[in-house]
């Protein structure tokens, strides 16, 4: 009898003990992964409000419009003041709207004015570190105040114009984008080249290839005036929708247009990583995973998501059947970061734990 | 210069939208550093596998600033983000046996390379518990982890599954049975 207590004794000891180690158990909270989901939410949110905008946009003109006709209307009749006073109303916003040529002024001074009433430009994102336009119709002068400390960055199709300090306007024209400097550097980059422009430079990006002449060339077609690309954020949040309905390969899709259109943006490298992992995870092709974890980690320029996206590549070369590359990034993961959250993990699967089985 | 109604209007709503745009940004940043780990361990905990808490916690965290307007009091944060979590991978749990009933694989392959800061006991523990509570229905794994993984009180693990104290415990009691039994304590 006191020898079965003992034994069950033992028995509750022994369960609080595995009890006790699993409560211990965590999981990976890297920088880079939680730099990830935090953009991945970001983007998700502003998917879900750019497209508000256009209703929202579409419901404030039909009011400002119905405004206008009930007053035209009202005069027609010759009937009263009252509804004059509403139709000045809209006018003087108008006005108010065009006297500043809807120009935006940043609080620190910078200054952005649209060329005319076809330019189409909003602020995506801005923080005390970055803040981005996305040029998507027409075009704009900048006059960015100088502050080292921001990275300030105007998408207008396929290029990406950044500046420190400087004057310099962008215009879009299809599927190119026209900028010149009058003060400062730019460094406009766009998938497969970047170039530095200064003062009194201009250029059209990307560069166009020289025209082959054709003795028999007929008649150009006439052309059709293309919807504005969608950008990074909007891009990233089609991949994540597509990813959580189960369609890895339509996210894949997505994110590998984001990272070959925008990769100076702050999502490609995070797009590549998630790349990455679709492939490894759900698509089972482990060569391209670690291409793409590689990509990711030269994306990253050293943010935290590169030291997720080395282990992955481990992960990834291991699982590929290429244990020498597997170890030989393991190598690099040491050596880059020997405290790094992975290191036990990419140690045993790149080979470099020789007390694993 | 003219300016078109639609640019005054896109215009206009467009400052709106950005001047919100960035106070969420901060916010979603100062919620993310003082919960993020939070959930992310709560869905651990009860999912069991570190692959499949990442949409949790990035849906969680979508809900909450959708609706953040909503709660009140600062303090509630935390709670609405624990019942949040529990709702939601309840969900995934839910669509994750039925995968396995129909027989899709859910397997990920190399998903330990992903172990956090945890020694090979610790894993060891986890999945052994784990592994004893797969035959236990959703709800009496989630109750179960909640009270002997996250020890949380009775009371407070019947809010967060949403059910009453008497069943909270009824949970429990089948879930500590199979873990009983599956780690030979019995």
């Amino acid at each position: 009898m006191t020898e079965q207590r003992g034994q069950g004794d033992d028995g509750a000891r022994d369960l609080e003990r595995t009890l006790e180690a699993a409560r211990r158990a965590a999981p990976a909270l890297t920088p880079g992964r939680t730099q990830t989901w935090r953009w991945a939410v970001s983007s998700r949110l502003d998917g879900r409000r750019r497209s508000r905008m256009p209703a929202l946009a579409a419901c404030a003109a039909a009011a400002v419009l119905a405004g206008a006709l009930v007053n035209v209307g009202w005069r027609a009749l010759g009937i009263g003041a009252d509804i004059d006073v509403t139709a000045s109303a809209s006018r003087s916003q108008a006005r108010h709207a065009s006297a500043a040529d809807g120009q935006i002024v940043l609080p620190d001074g910078s200054r952005i004015v649209p060329d005319g009433p076809t330019t189409v430009l909003a602020k995506t994102i801005e923080s005390d570190a970055d803040i981005l336009f996305e040029l998507e119709a027409g075009g704009a002068h900048f006059e960015v105040a100088r502050r080292p400390s921001r990275t300030f960055r105007v998408h207008a199709g396929p290029v990406t114009v950044q500046v420190i300090g400087t004057r310099f306007q962008v215009r879009r024209q299809d599927d190119h984008s026209a900028v010149s400097v009058s003060e400062g550097r730019v460094l406009v980059s766009w998938w497969g080249g970047s170039r530095e422009l200064g003062a009194g430079e201009a250029g059209t990006f990307p560069p166009q290839p020289q025209p082959q002449p054709k003795p028999d060339a007929a008649p150009a077609p006439t052309t059709r005036r293309r919807a504005p690309d969608p950008g990074p954020d909007v891009l990233f949040a089609h991949a994540d929708r597509a990813r959580k309905a189960g369609k890895p390969d339509v996210a894949v899709a997505h994110l590998r247009t984001l990272v070959e259109r925008f990769p100076a943006d702050p999502h490609a490298p995070v797009a590549a990583f998630t790349i990455g992992r679709l492939l490894l995870e759900a698509l089972g092709q482990p060569r391209q995973a670690a291409a793409s974890f590689e990509r990711a980690r030269v994306l990253a320029h050293g943010a935290p998501v590169a030291e997720d996206a080395l282990a992955r590549e481990v992960e990834a070369w291991a699982a590929a059947g290429e244990p020498a590359l597997a170890h030989r990034r393991a190598e690099l993961y040491r050596q880059l970061y020997p405290n790094g959250a992975r290191r036990g993990a990419v140690m045993r699967v790149g080979g470099l734990d020789k007390s694993a089985p | 210069m003219a300016v078109s109604l639609r640019h005054v209007v896109t215009a206009s709503v467009r400052s709106q939208g950005s001047d919100s745009d960035a106070a969420a940004r901060q916010r979603l940043d100062e919620l993310f550093k003082e919960h993020a780990a939070y959930v992310a361990r709560l869905a651990y905990r009860m999912m069991g596998r570190d692959v499949d808490i990442d949409d949790v916690v990035q849906d969680v965290f979508v809900l909450l600033l959708r609706h953040l307007g909503r709660i009140r009091q600062p303090d509630a944060v935390r709670a609405w983000l624990a019942t949040t979590t529990v709702r939601l991978t309840r969900r995934r749990l839910r669509v994750k046996s039925l995968r396995l009933l129909l027989g899709l694989s859910d397997d990920v392959g190399l998903a330990d390379v992903r172990d956090g800061g945890s020694s090979p006991d610790e894993r060891l523990a986890f999945r052994a518990v784990h592994a004893a509570l797969e035959g236990v229905g959703v709800n009496a794994r989630i109750a179960w982890t909640l009270r002997y993984l996250e020890e949380e009180r009775i009371e407070d693990v019947a809010r967060l599954c949403g059910c009453s104290k008497r069943t909270a415990k009824r949970w429990i009691a089948r879930a500590q049975r199979a873990v009983k039994e599956a780690l030979g304590h019995d």
